[in-house]
């Protein structure tokens, strides 16, 4: 009989540590994950003079973007367009008339726009192109590198342009 | 304490059937102290069933995504039904909890479990929320997600939950990725 008593506290620690009474029932979450993008860029961007006389104005804008697309067929990209222009050529600086133009970089996923980009005000311009399927980035950059040619025809006095960008994913 | 004595009679009387089996089969040798696994079947069949009609509406929720940047990306609620019966103070308190199966959704590059929160909305009498916004667990009670606890026999308990998925960017894109879970109703 001595040899039962250990055997009978194991057995007792053993129900003391489970729950007495249990019962289960199941279900099931189930989530589609779709296709998104966004998008924000540097809310004002000041072109400013170069050192020398009439060198162009410049300065720089970040495009910040996040994007998820299709792992089959999936793709997009980021675009812009002058919606307001600076002014009416030849007195005042403008898009239309060419006077602006940008280089891009950064820009993953996706490839930035190659060379020297002429923002129009008629037809969206590349940015980044080219995401492809199955991509994915949040908080990525792109950076434009602006430069507004200085003519001396213009119109003394501060000018604006409001630049619109699209970013499309599928 | 209630219980405790029921186990320790329990587990005296597998134990003396035990002798007594070892004694007969064997009474020209020594009696060997064995517990048959017959007897361990016998302790935990005697514990009684205290809850029945469960059922969870409805019973797959589904969860729409949004834009992944935003804090909540979307939520979904489901009500989980059951009845207690044969509870008796002071041992007629219960929880609920609830677990994952696995540890991320299949599909959709395997959005993990742990970016699914769990609330408790609302109880019906005789219980109490205890979840608020807890990530969902893929542990086992009572390392899993404690939804609501309660006391009493009651026809029916109803909880209802509320699960917000956390979208991300990474997640691959695609429709019906699920992920099971398990209502576990548990009573000390």
């Amino acid at each position: 009989m001595k040899k039962l008593i250990p055997l009978v506290a194991v057995l007792l620690l053993a129900g003391s540590s489970a729950f007495a009474a249990t019962a289960t029932t199941t279900g099931t979450l189930s989530v589609t994950v779709g296709v998104e993008m966004s998008i924000s860029v540097t809310a004002n961007t000041i072109l400013t003079e170069g050192g020398t006389p009439f060198s162009p104005f410049t300065g720089n804008t970040t495009v910040t973007y996040s994007v998820r697309t299709a792992n089959s067929g999936g793709d997009g990209n980021i675009q812009l367009e002058v919606s307001a222009d600076f002014g009416t050529a030849p007195k005042a600086p403008s898009a239309a008339a060419s006077n602006l133009t940008y280089t891009c970089s950064g820009g993953t996923p996706g490839t930035p726009c190659s060379g020297s980009q002429t923002a129009s005000t008629t037809a969206q311009t590349n940015v980044v192109t080219s995401f492809g399927a199955d991509a994915h980035g949040n908080a990525s950059t792109a950076t434009l590198a602006w430069t507004l040619a200085n003519n001396v025809a213009y119109q003394t006095g501060p000018y604006q342009a409001t630049v619109t960008y699209t970013i499309s994913a599928t | 304490m209630r219980k405790f004595l029921l186990l320790a009679t329990v587990s005296a009387f597998g134990l003396t059937g035990g002798l007594v089996w070892a004694q007969k089969a064997a009474s020209a040798r020594r009696p060997t102290p064995v517990l048959p696994p017959a007897q361990m079947q016998q302790e935990s069949a005697v514990v009684p069933m205290a809850v029945s009609n469960y059922s969870v509406t409805p019973a797959t929720v589904t969860f729409t995504s949004s834009n992944p940047s935003t804090s909540a990306a979307g939520s979904a609620t489901t009500t989980v039904r059951f009845r207690t019966s044969g509870l008796v103070a002071p041992n007629n308190t219960w929880r609920l909890w609830i677990q994952a199966s696995a540890a991320s959704f299949t599909g959709c590059n395997a959005p993990p479990a742990g970016g699914v929160t769990v609330t408790c909305a609302s109880v019906s009498t005789g219980m109490a929320c205890v979840a608020s916004g807890a990530t969902l667990s893929t542990s086992a009670p009572p390392a899993a997600t404690e939804v609501a606890s309660g006391t009493g026999n009651h026809n029916p308990n109803t909880v209802t939950v509320t699960y917000t998925f956390q979208d991300g960017w990474n997640y691959q894109v695609g429709t019906g990725c699920s992920l099971g879970v398990s209502y576990i109703y548990t009573s000390p």
